[in-house]
């Protein structure tokens, strides 16, 4: 069977073949939840927000235009369904995740991480995972869904500029943890 | 010696970086060890970042979550075309009126036989003399000068709505499209 595209699946949905969305889902859970993981630094609540992102996907498939990817119109749902968790949870409100720290901290962070970590690939994992929430969302979007600045930009409303600038400095921040413990020489 | 910024690098990592900009860098690299050390840790990081580990969602998942969907009253319907729907009712009524019409032709063209006709004859004569009865008021209606003109205005109207109609849905179609 060859493979649909997202656009192929939808219009067999919206003619009444409900099964069809399966295929959605399948295509969509793994990358929305790391998504979802790194946002909201939490198995149970990401696993529920991709439950309910689908399902209010589902019931606005209607409202889809096709003059955009189905992915972005996907991704935009999932990260305004998480900023409404995190705002309902009062962890962290729009307003903080919207905005841009002028100073990205990571030594004290980065030293305990680097005590735990075997190698590079895992200190920089483990760091990812240190970085405040929009930046590491903004990496998860660029370098795991492989979109481009300007969609990030549409899905999380930051401008182009900002996410470019938080794209810069999540890799400056980690080039110069890097840098600090020696893991150039140790590759080169 | 000025150094290269780390906007310049993290262009050159996206390869943004051309022409003048990238011989620039690339001379500058030859002769500084300490941007070098950057752009090597800088490439470290962007190369890890594409390794960057996706989490996985629970087996049961999917299952789960169309059982949900499965449950919810919304459900997406067949689209029924109702213009087209329209469209062959219309063509059935007027391939009978066309039918009944060429009936009652072939029938006063043909010369009348004496003899004892059945009932299903007598029947079809009775509705047929009442629709010619019907059909010659219509006639007789239309054959003032003033109603034969509001005749065509509406029918003028009619095809001018349907045009509409027609233009309308095809506009609908695109846009779901």
């Amino acid at each position: 069977m060859r493979n649909l595209s997202d656009i192929e699946i939808i219009e067999s949905v919206k003619r009444g073949n409900q099964a069809d969305f399966a295929l959605i889902i399948d295509r969509y859970k793994d990358k929305g939840f790391s998504l979802l993981k790194r946002m909201l630094r939490n198995d149970f609540d990401a696993e529920e927000v991709l439950q309910d992102s689908f399902l209010k996907a589902y019931k606005s498939l209607s409202f889809f235009r096709q003059d955009s990817k189905f992915s972005t119109w996907f991704y935009r749902i999932v990260y305004n369904s998480a900023l409404t968790f995190l705002s309902s949870k009062r962890r962290r409100n729009e307003k903080d995740l919207s905005s841009l720290e002028d100073h990205l901290e990571l030594s004290d962070a980065g030293v305990q991480v680097y005590a735990e970590s075997e190698n590079v690939a895992q200190f920089v994992n483990k760091m990812i995972e240190k970085l405040p929430e929009k930046y590491s969302t903004i990496l998860n979007m660029f370098y795991i869904d492989d979109m481009s600045l300007d969609e990030i930009s549409k899905i999380t409303g930051l401008s182009l500029v900002n996410v470019k600038v938080i794209l810069h400095r999540s890799r400056n921040a980690l080039r110069d943890m890097v840098l600090k413990h020696n893991y150039n020489e140790e590759l080169l | 010696m000025r150094h290269i910024s780390d906007e310049i690098l993290n262009k050159y990592i996206d390869n943004e970086l051309e022409g003048e900009g990238l011989s620039e860098l690339n001379e500058h690299l030859k002769i500084c060890s300490s941007c070098l050390a950057r752009l090597k840790a800088l490439r470290i990081v962007d190369q890890q970042f594409r390794m960057m580990e996706t989490f996985h969602v629970s087996g049961d998942f999917t299952q789960n979550l169309m059982k949900k969907i499965e449950k919810i009253s919304f459900h997406y319907a067949p689209k029924k075309s109702y213009f087209f729907r329209f469209v062959v009712a219309l063509f059935l009524v007027l391939t009978a009126a066309i039918l009944i019409a060429a009936i009652l032709a072939v029938k006063a063209s043909v010369p009348a036989v004496p003899s004892e006709p059945a009932w299903y004859k007598t029947a079809f004569d009775a509705a047929s003399s009442k629709f010619s009865d019907i059909l010659s008021s219509y006639k007789d209606l239309f054959s003032s000068r003033s109603l034969s003109i509001v005749g065509s205005g509406l029918a003028f109207i009619i095809l001018v709505s349907i045009y509409i109609v027609y233009e309308s849905f095809k506009e609908a179609k695109g846009r779901l499209r």
